[in-house]
């Protein structure tokens, strides 16, 4: 037993991200690389530090390895801790029995021992799969004022957008009187961004009443709020306007790279909210005589000798002389050879695509409803003089073709 | 084990890096772009598999023990060994100055310590190298060879200034050793020297009783007749960038391919403290030219052959050629610098114009505003 903690987070990172197809058959979702330097479960688990929340666990499932070994013990996101810390939680066996997650609230309901061990009185309940910054410890304070069993953080998001999300409708005190899991015909556009923060005596009740039902299917947006609701309990909407983006699919996780390019709100250059992050270990970046470079985002340890548009590109990646990448996120160790276009694209870790190769295409070259992102996974070679058209996803080595 | 324990010479007597040098000791002084230079030969011995390493200071050490801390960045926090820090203990019984008399007397000042080192060996260092030689194969030539001291030496030495050249015979040994000797036959000494912890106390012993507390002196030209004193050559990048024109010229080697590679090796990365910085963000209509650019920059000006630290910011039609901008330096909109070194917390004004020349680039003291 330790001392006891306030508040203890929860990451929900097991899922597959089956969405992100090549990038995720080695790595789960919450490990894949975003903006450059981080990794997605960087910003759940810096806005953790960032709202003084010292005690977190991430619950993997898929694919754990990884992420288990990018986590480590937690000291890069200062969760380094005697009483508390980061600990990564795995499906585990009791006794006989044992069984993977069967949903998000089950998750939480196998791991309680975990949580009671720090005797908290809330729990914040987060994804793992979503870019954004903030300041939980606000959220909270407007758990504690409403003296709510929940509270759900929400966006306004545009009409015509919401039946994409879960959507609470509120009266006029930003109780949640409804929830709906992505209606045809929404009442609000205010969407659940996927974070909870319960009062633990409320949850810990609601937990062990949905696993005893069977016909539950043992979801937070699905079954514990609407229970809640509907048995009267105080659940309230906190409203966030900052920039929040889930990157599940491939077309957002290209866009929210984008976004990494233009976005104040997330200003990575906020020195008060910084998103800490495994850091490598790279030498600094070289831009030659011969290189371009504009509106991209370059970190350590890369070798620019051509083109860089745009893009964003991840540590140690090499762009050769006469090289072109427009519009593209390169992920850590990838080389671009010489003469090579890579455009529209996501190329993963340490795929080498070479000279004369062609990867993705603009979206004006091509039919607009064939169009799309094209994809490398990690560790392909794309040969010489090759063409990977847009929208095309690549998992295996492609051989060279004969000079153009 | 490696039986192989590392000491750091963290200081040095006579540096002539005017302001850089004003602030901090030496080897604290910032380089290429993300690194202290005291980086390079603690991570080349971390890198040869050492674990207990111990850095001699001596004064203006306060920048250096924030950049060491613990000794995390290197993995030498350990419950056994690690990095210890060796402030000078303040009752030297040669002199009541702060200063060293050398290193025989810095040594001498850290004696108990010596005498508890558990490693057979010990590989003296001067932290002023800037080079990612590999030393545990120094370390394996020194104990093949059965050498009481082996002393690396470089095979270029146009970034050295020659303090100590050892001429030596075709097995290696050192036959005659020259101090200051500006060209001659023979290869410049870098400062780093490997020998039993036994001989090493027993040279600190002797030297002190003679009075002699320079290594250079009391050891390598006095005693090379009676020590076989074998010379370990290394072919890599080696620079002592202990003069302004040396640091910078140094800096300006970083641009070539073959010595960021030779310097930067894969296998035996330069370990530096992490900052944290986002990655670094280059605005549409920036010339950027042959440039070593750190995390965590915000770029919307013009570069040309420049050195930039992390954290720094370029405005708007600034223009810089052969500058080095340390740690959080801001340049604002039109400044033009050229063969400028501006410290840390810098910060140039709008449509500012400062000229040095290769030869003599200027250097703002950290934290001005200019």
């Amino acid at each position: 037993m330790g001392q006891g903690k306030e508040c203890v987070a929860m990451i929900l990172a097991g899922g597959q991200g089956s969405r992100l197809y090549v990038l995720t058959t080695k790595v789960a979702k919450p490990a894949v690389p975003f903006g450059g330097k981080y990794r997605i479960i960087d910003f759940p688990l810096s806005n953790c530090t960032n709202s003084d929340i010292d005690t977190v666990g991430v619950l993997t499932q898929y694919r754990p390895q990884e992420l288990n070994a990018y986590i480590g013990n937690g000291q890069p996101w200062d969760l380094d801790r005697e009483n508390g810390g980061v600990h990564v939680l795995q499906p585990y066996m009791t006794g006989s029995t044992g069984e993977w997650y069967k949903g998000t609230a089950n998750a939480i309901y196998q791991n309680m021992d975990f949580i009671e061990q720090y005797d908290p009185k809330y729990v914040v309940i987060l994804g793992g799969d979503h870019i954004y910054r903030m300041d939980y410890s606000k959220m909270l304070d407007q758990h504690k004022s409403h003296n709510a069993a929940a509270t759900i953080a929400v966006l306004e998001v545009e009409w015509e957008e919401a039946s994409r999300f879960g959507i609470m409708s509120v009266d006029e005190n930003d109780n949640i009187i409804e929830f709906a899991e992505k209606p045809k015909e929404p009442k609000s556009n205010l969407a659940s961004m996927g974070i909870y923060i319960f009062t633990w005596e409320k949850l810990r009740d609601y937990l062990t009443r949905d696993e005893a039902d069977p016909n539950s299917k043992n979801d937070f947006g699905g079954d514990i709020i609407p229970a809640m609701i509907a048995a009267g309990e105080t659940v309230v909407a906190h409203r966030f306007d900052g920039y929040w983006k889930d990157v599940g699919t491939i077309n957002s996780l290209w866009d929210a790279n984008m976004d990494m390019l233009i976005n104040p709100q997330l200003d990575a250059f906020g020195a008060n909210w910084k998103i800490y992050t495994r850091n490598p270990t790279a030498p600094p970046h070289y831009i030659s005589r011969e290189a371009h470079v504009e509106h991209s985002i370059i970190p350590e340890g890369c070798e620019i000798y051509g083109r860089v548009e745009n893009s964003v590109l991840f540590h140690s990646v090499t762009v050769e002389k006469d090289a072109v990448v427009r519009y593209s996120a390169v992920m850590p160790g990838a080389v671009i050879d010489e003469g090579a276009v890579v455009e529209y694209a996501i190329v993963a870790e340490g795929a080498h695509i070479h000279a004369g190769a062609h990867v993705g295409g603009d979206p004006q070259s091509v039919d607009p409803d064939k169009w799309g992102i094209a994809v490398i996974a990690a560790d392909v070679n794309i040969g010489e003089n090759a063409a990977v058209p847009a929208g095309k996803m690549i998992d295996s080595d492609i051989e060279a073709k004969e000079g153009k | 084990m490696k039986n192989l324990h590392g000491i750091i010479f963290g200081y040095v007597g006579d540096a002539g890096l005017g302001e850089l040098g004003e602030t901090r000791t030496a080897p604290s002084i910032p380089f290429g772009s993300r690194y202290r230079i005291i980086d390079f030969i603690l991570s080349a011995m971390t890198n040869a598999g050492i674990t207990d390493i111990g850095v001699v200071l001596e004064e203006r050490y306060q920048s250096l023990l924030d950049h060491l801390g613990s000794g995390k960045t290197w993995d030498l926090v350990r419950k056994r060994g690690g990095l210890k820090l060796l402030p000078p203990f303040g009752m030297g019984h040669t002199h009541s100055s702060a200063a060293y008399l050398g290193h025989i007397d810095a040594l001498d000042n850290i004696r108990t310590y010596l005498a508890r080192i558990r490693e057979d060996y010990i590989v003296l260092a001067d932290a002023m190298l800037v080079s990612s030689f590999d030393l545990s194969k120094a370390y394996e030539y020194h104990l093949s060879t059965g050498a009481d001291i082996t002393c690396i030496c470089a095979a270029d030495d146009r970034f050295l200034q020659p303090r100590v050249r050892f001429t030596l015979d075709d097995t290696g040994r050192a036959v005659d050793v020259k101090k200051g000797a500006k060209n001659g036959e023979g290869y410049v000494g870098v400062g780093v020297y490997i020998l039993s912890r036994e001989l090493l106390l027993k040279l600190v012993d002797e030297c002190v009783a003679h009075a002699q507390y320079s290594f250079t002196d009391g050891v390598l030209l006095a005693r090379h007749d009676t020590l076989k004193i074998m010379g370990y050559v290394v072919h890599d990048f080696v620079a002592r960038p202990d003069t302004t024109r040396l640091y910078y010229d140094t800096s300006m080697e970083l641009f070539r391919r073959e010595v960021r590679r030779d310097l930067f090796p894969a296998d035996r990365p330069v370990l530096t403290k992490v900052l944290d910085e986002a990655p670094t963000y280059y605005s549409s209509d920036v010339n950027v030219s042959n440039c070593l650019v750190s995390d965590g920059c915000y770029i919307e000006g013009d570069l040309e052959n420049c050195i930039i630290f992390r954290g720094v910011k370029i405005g708007k039609g600034a223009k810089l050629r052969g500058c080095i901008l340390m740690q959080n330096a801001v340049v604002c909109e039109g400044a033009e610098l050229t063969c400028v070194i501006a410290d840390k917390d810098t910060e140039i004004a709008a449509g500012r114009m400062l000229t040095g020349h290769e030869s003599y680039p200027i250097i703002i003291a950290k934290g001005s505003k200019v």
